[in-house]
């Protein structure tokens, strides 16, 4: 399928007008627009949810950047496209985020930004990409070479400009009524929101839908979910000491909101993709954040603690930034799912039951870090009583009691829908590795082999366990039966934080307390 | 209820008096769990790296389904049921506990179960084709006839684990004979090729191109008989053909049929729908060309021709075109607005006209891959050639042996290496380079040794195929492929759909109509599956708790042939252990967390 859309490239790269000064001029930043319906990618989105993908999966960020105009929004961008596509095949708005493929293919400087006509012209990179097909086509997604692979991407992001010059991508005309509901939509050419929305008076779709999304896509609740959490660190940390009830109700209103905020986006996104919120990297984090969130307001409300909600902290909010810096590599878009994901309970329930699991772990390796640091402060191994070392505990309980039942319910969806309990396919066998160790970590401090800093250190070193089975096997293996989550990006910063976690456990280790390992039995009769 | 002393001072009393309970003491040790929880963790992680770097076949072997691994899982076994048997007697604070070891005790069963009476494996269904009544297993089996008494003998080979290689050959012998079956190399892609061998007898020329691609990878070689062996399809590169002429031959062109809705606001971008998907390439355009003038409608046909019609003249009557495609424009709308959905009029005059044309007819030209045709040239020895691009004009020429020329497709280049005015083609299996486009299957490369160490000639032997080796006097069918586990009734596809997401062609579902049979009861089941939705046979309830049924699912789909589908058949009387033993693990570990009375000494 990609090759012809490559040749027609070139075409429509050959038919432009050689002169190719033909200024780009911005069009009207129309919100009107917004709520129009458009079939993009199997789906009917609002045209601005539209325009947000677009741009994203073209320049990696919401926004654009063109020498002539400036700084342009996604909404703006798509929109002066679509008026007046002349021009716009030569203003640098394709990234080429891999410096490997950039120097490969001739592309020197420290750009990263290219125009169409640029990039179009370059043989290696049509060949690059030619050659990945082949890989592909021969051996498994695992043997494309990376650099090959890149230029895919590049490639895909050469097509879709193509289809937005060509005017091909605005399909927004809906097929007369009593077509098949698979039928293509028509695209039109630029003409003023009215008039599209006249030829979009009959179903097939929900107008309140469109709306919601649209709303969804500019209102950004996730990034106010985290800016109220950090308002809840800030007034724990800064008036904890002089005003601790004030610190307590406002960092516990500040973290509710956030909290609220959350749940509110994932709700709205269940109900307008209309399928569970975990089917790829981007719902994960925000699964996980929610996991993470949901159980330490829970147990700061039941053990009245405070250290939960400023432990949980870095991590809700470095993980909604995560999500919300990166849409090329954490696709925010609603796309529909590969058949085997759809319309399954036991496979809702299982993965749902995981990434909550790994909310709890990392609420968990969270306040393992506090407790380490605590304890070095204080030079003490911390006793199985000490309250932090409780906080812990209740965490990896929780976290162990539904890893366990999510990997169990794994095997119930696999022999329930297609074959067999247990394959061990990597990413099962990862959720084994990650669970035998944190029953390690448990049942080594009933052996005595270990008390409350070994308990912290071990929950820190679990949590690299669970983000192998996470990301790890989709990004690093890249092999087996959970291929539908397989992708790639974001390797050097999940590698600097295990690295980071890494260095931190071996300091840890090398400047314990004494007497933190193979202290007598705590109890043997459990 | 024990008190912890009392407790203690029974352990003291086990631990002196009897030498089995040390065993079972030492068995079910903390200590002892906690190794065996840190090495499985460790040997898993392994295995999965070992599963990336190779393949799962690899990571089976040596690791899950290894014995050494089976020892490791019963000694966890061992243990868990050695230390639930130290808290003998149980009260209710071990109820967590020991729900939990037990649960995972039933797993494992269930798992011993399923592994030892249970298979797995996959069939390949095509609608039309005869019923299926053997399932394949991913157990790779060499088949191997006796050179004595022609008996068949079989064995389990994986050719993976190991790979053999010319300097790491595997031998096996042959039943009732000295003679022994070495195997000394493998690969994982290997197609049938067919080469050209002089044959007077056939009385057809043939010939053996070179095809050199733009990727550096080796030449692709394609060998053609006139009569028997005319053409080559290289995936979905191109065609090779050996023909009478190069010319194009007189192809019967398909019949469409299309709609276009006319706009005339937007006069680009009419809304088209073609049974063959491709469009015809008419165009139409609805307006007036002058104001307040009557609405006129006007056809361009794809080689540029066209005429203008008043629209009032050709409404509902339809014309017929020199090739016979016939052209009705069926309904109007003068003022065209959409109503419930529906296209409507709002209003007699021609503010916003809008025609459905309809069309029906053949197309002039079917857009084809790239593709070579070769001819016999002027002179023996000299061949005639046309390459098609799969985009822009043809080249032709003629060309001798030896010589060069390029097939016209971007970046390759054809070499003629021979030309036989009366050959045959014979098909041998032969690996295939690295980085060659096409599918291919896995073979092995094998020959015969006789006891004093006269080697044969040696093949390749693809999975799935047969091929008989030699040595002196002695010859063997040597078969190599998947084992086959026949089922106790047969299954046949009836119908398989593929629906699509909106407006592309991502597969949404895949829905598949078979029918079970057992023609000893003289019965005839239907069933429907889906993705995650599989169809079970013998139907009802009965055997489906034992576990006594098949379970078909949906498993791989050809996106070239739909009339083909794959499916998963499992058979697994260990189900109901399994799923009993994870309840109990989760109810366990639920227990153990949150129901256990509060502990009065412990910290």
């Amino acid at each position: 399928m990609t090759r012809p859309l490559l040749l027609f490239c070139f075409f429509a790269a050959c038919t432009q007008p050689l002169s190719g000064q033909a200024g780009v001029s911005p069009a009207a930043d129309d919100p009107s627009y917004d709520t129009l319906a458009i079939q993009h990618r199997g789906r009917i989105k609002p045209f601005f949810a539209f325009t947000q993908e677009i741009t994203a999966s073209l320049t990696g960020r919401t926004r654009v950047t063109a020498p002539e105009i400036g700084r342009l929004g996604s909404r703006q961008f798509v929109l002066s496209l679509w008026q007046q596509p002349e021009g716009w095949d030569d203003q640098p708005v394709i990234l080429v985020d891999n410096a490997a493929l950039r120097k490969e293919i001739g592309l020197k400087g420290p750009d990263r930004f290219f125009s169409f006509r640029r990039l179009t012209g370059i043989p290696a990179l049509a060949r690059l990409a030619e050659e990945a097909d082949v890989a592909r086509a021969s051996g498994g997604s695992a043997s494309v070479p990376p650099l090959a692979s890149a230029a895919q991407t590049v490639r895909t992001r050469l097509a879709i400009l193509s289809s937005l010059l060509s005017g091909e991508a605005f399909r927004m005309v809906p097929p007369p009524l009593g077509s098949r509901p698979e039928a293509a939509w028509a695209p039109v050419a630029f003409s003023s929101a009215e008039s599209i929305r006249g030829m979009q008076t009959q179903g097939q779709f929900s107008s309140a839908k469109l709306r919601a999304e649209a709303f969804y896509f500019s209102f950004h609740p996730f990034r106010w979910a985290w800016g109220l959490w950090l308002l809840s660190a800030i007034s724990l940390l800064t008036l904890g000491r002089p005003a601790p009830d004030l610190a307590r109700r406002l960092g516990w209103s500040f973290a509710l909101a956030g909290f609220l905020l959350l749940v509110g986006g994932i709700a709205l996104r269940v109900w307008l993709a209309g399928r569970p919120p975990v089917t790829n990297m981007y719902e994960s984090i925000l699964w996980v954040s929610f996991g993470t969130a949901l159980f330490a307001l829970v147990f700061s409300l039941r053990h009245r603690s405070q250290a939960y909600l400023l432990a949980a902290s870095p991590v809700v909010i470095l993980a909604l930034i995560a999500s919300d810096l990166q849409p090329a590599v954490l696709d925010p878009a609603m796309n529909p799912l590969v058949p085997v994901l759809r319309s399954n309970f036991w496979l809702t329930v299982h993965v749902l039951t995981v990434t909550l699991s790994y909310g709890a772990f990392a609420l968990a390796s969270a306040l393992g870090h506090f407790l380490v640091l605590l304890a070095l402060r204080k030079n003490s191994p911390l006793s199985n009583g000490d309250p932090g070392v409780v906080h812990l505990y209740r965490s990896l309980q929780i976290g162990i009691l539904l890893l366990a039942t999510g990997v169990i319910l794994g095997g119930v969806w696999a022999n329930y829908s297609w074959g067999r309990f247990w394959d061990w396919d990597p990413k099962e066998t990862w959720s084994l590795v990650a669970l035998l160790s944190y029953l390690v970590l448990l049942h080594g401090r009933l052996a005595g082999w270990w008390t409350g800093y070994g308990l912290a250190v071990g929950s820190i070193a679990g949590f690299l366990t669970i983000l192998m089975a996470w990301y790890g096997v989709n990004f690093v293996l890249g092999k087996g039966l959970h291929s539908y989550g397989f992708g790639s990006g974001g390797q050097s910063y999940v590698a600097a934080f295990a690295l980071a976690e890494l260095a931190f456990l071996a300091f840890a280790l090398l400047r314990r307390p004494r007497a933190a390992l193979f202290r007598a039995p705590a109890s043997t009769s459990s | 209820m024990l008190t912890p002393q009392a407790r203690k001072n029974l352990t003291g009393d086990r631990l002196t008096r009897s030498r089995i309970w040390r065993v079972v003491y030492a068995l079910g040790s903390l200590n002892l769990a906690v190794l065996l929880l840190l090495s499985l963790a460790g040997v898993c992680a392994v295995a999965t790296f070992l599963e990336s770097g190779f393949s799962a076949r690899v990571a089976r072997a040596y690791v899950y389904q290894a014995p050494w691994f089976n020892v490791w899982l019963l000694l966890l076994a061992l243990n868990l049921s050695c230390s639930a048997a130290t808290r003998w007697p149980w009260e209710r604070k071990h109820a967590g506990f020991v729900i939990t070891h037990a649960g995972i005790l039933v797993l494992l069963a269930g798992a011993l179960l399923g592994k030892s009476r249970g298979f797995e494996g996959s069939v390949d269904l095509s609608q039309g084709s005869p019923p299926s009544r053997e399932v394949l297993l991913d157990r790779p089996r060499l088949t191997v006839e006796s050179p004595a008494s022609g008996q068949l003998f079989s064995t389990p080979f994986d050719p993976e684990v190991r790979p053999p290689r010319p300097d790491r050959p595997r031998s096996l012998p042959l039943p009732g004979s000295d003679v022994r079956l070495v195997i000394d190399g493998y690969t994982r892609r290997s197609h049938d090729n067919a080469v050209l061998v002089a044959d007077p007898a056939a009385g057809q020329p043939g010939v053996t191109l070179e095809l050199t691609g733009p990727f550096g990878s080796g030449p692709i070689s394609a060998s053609l008989a006139l009569r028997d062996f005319p053409r080559l399809d290289l995936g979905n590169l191109a065609v090779v053909e050996f023909r009478e002429s190069p010319d194009s031959p007189k192809e019967k062109p398909a019949a469409f049929r299309e709609t276009q809705m006319i706009l005339s606001r937007d006069p680009d971008r009419p809304i088209v729908h073609n049974t063959t998907g491709a469009p015809s390439g008419y165009r139409f355009f609805v307006g007036s060309r002058r104001p307040g003038g009557p609405v006129e409608l006007e056809i361009l046909r794809p080689d540029g021709s066209g005429e203008i019609y008043s629209l009032s003249e050709v409404l509902e009557r339809p014309l017929a075109d020199p090739d016979g495609t016939r052209i009705l424009a069926a309904r109007y709308w003068p003022n065209l607005i959409l109503r419930d959905g529906q296209p409507a009029t709002d209003g007699d005059r021609p503010l916003n006209p809008a025609v459905l044309v309809m069309l029906e007819g053949s197309l002039r030209e079917t857009s084809a891959p790239a593709s070579l045709v070769l001819a016999p040239g002027s002179a023996p020895g000299r061949v005639r050639f046309r390459g098609q691009p799969a985009t822009g004009a043809p080249v032709t020429g003629e060309i001798g042996v030896g010589e060069s020329f390029s097939p016209g497709w971007r970046g390759w280049s054809a070499r003629l290496v021979a030309w036989e005015p009366s050959a045959r083609i014979q098909t041998l299996t032969v690996p295939l380079a690295e980085g060659d486009p096409r599918a291919g299957r896995p073979a092995i490369h094998a020959r015969l040794r006789t006891g004093e160490g006269k080697e044969g000639e040696p093949r390749w032997i693809a999975s799935g195929s047969s091929a008989i080796l030699q040595t002196g006097e002695s010859a063997s069918r040597i078969g190599f492929g998947l084992e086959l586990q026949p089922l106790p009734f047969t299954v046949q596809l009836d119908s398989f759909e593929v629906p699509r997401d909106p407006g592309t062609e991502e597969p949404a579902d895949f829905i598949a109509s078979v029918t079970f049979a057992e023609e000893k009861k003289n019965l005839a089941v239907p069933a429907r599956l889906r993705m995650n939705q599989p169809a079970t046979y013998p139907p009802g309830l009965w055997p489906q708790i034992t576990g006594l049924s098949y379970k078909f699912s949906q498993a791989g789909w050809d996106p070239q042939d739909l009339r083909r589908t794959t499916l998963q058949v499992l058979y697994d009387p260990g189900w109901m252990l399994k799923w009993s033993g994870s309840l109990l693990v989760v109810a366990g570990i639920f227990s153990m967390f949150y129901l256990r009375p509060p502990r009065s000494s412990e910290s």
